[in-house]
């Protein structure tokens, strides 16, 4: 994947917890730890809207560009 | 889905599934009183081979209805796709025998022609058009109900 979501590193500067984050941004826990995971296909412009007002950041301290290696 | 319009839906595919047993039941008797001879057994065999495809179609219909009602039409366990098969099968087989009547009757015509032979042959010929129709229909709507399903759990994977 060369898109890597990096929430575990957000949740832990704002000392928050996957459950304080869905309660916050009204999803289910386990849709927040798939994301967390890097398990996500695909994230609505919404979700990540609410994801940024609770932790008071910007889409690009979440989402990271790796570019894959080539062999 | 509004619960009167699957109430109303399941209230008439109940009275349909009831005339086609009627029909079953009585077809010896309409068959007797219509017809004599060959073409009264070619009328009797397609009512009641003809009814039964009916009733599958209905008991299919019926299934997918209560599927709706509890909204697992569009789950990717394909569970819906039997009861679509179902009713295609049937349709087909509805065509099948009312062909087989449209032959026998101008088989039986061209022995000793009867003045309702050849009625008696067009509504077999229409019936065999009409439920050939329906299943190719119901092909293309389960070719829909397909790519419906396949967006609906693409979608689920959205968060």
């Amino acid at each position: 994947m060369a898109i890597v979501i990096n929430l575990d590193v957000e949740l832990a500067k704002k000392k928050m917890s996957v459950t304080d984050l869905a309660a916050g941004i009204g999803l289910a826990v386990a849709n927040v730890s798939i994301l967390k995971n890097g398990r996500a296909k695909a994230v609505r412009f919404s979700t990540l809207d609410a994801i940024c007002a609770v932790l008071g950041c910007q889409p690009g301290d979440i989402l990271t560009y790796v570019p894959d290696e080539e062999h | 889905m509004s619960r009167s319009v699957l109430f109303t839906l399941r209230i008439l595919l109940a009275l349909l599934f009831a005339a086609s047993l009627t029909a079953q039941v009585a077809s010896g008797a309409i068959a007797g009183a219509a017809q004599a001879g060959p073409l009264s057994g070619i009328l009797l065999a397609l009512v009641v081979t003809g009814a039964l495809c009916v009733e599958v179609v209905l008991v299919s219909v019926w299934m997918l209805v209560a599927m709706v009602q509890s909204e697992k039409i569009f789950d990717d366990r394909g569970s819906a796709d039997t009861w679509v098969n179902t009713a295609i099968g049937a349709l087909l087989a509805g065509a099948v025998v009312a062909l087989g009547g449209v032959i026998a009757v101008v088989i039986v015509q061209l022995g000793e022609p009867d003045a309702a032979g050849w009625p008696l042959a067009l509504l077999a010929a229409t019936a065999a058009g009409v439920s050939a129709a329906l299943a190719l229909l119901v092909v293309v709507m389960r070719r829909l109900l397909h790519t419906a399903i396949q967006l609906r759990s693409e979608l689920a994977e959205v968060i």
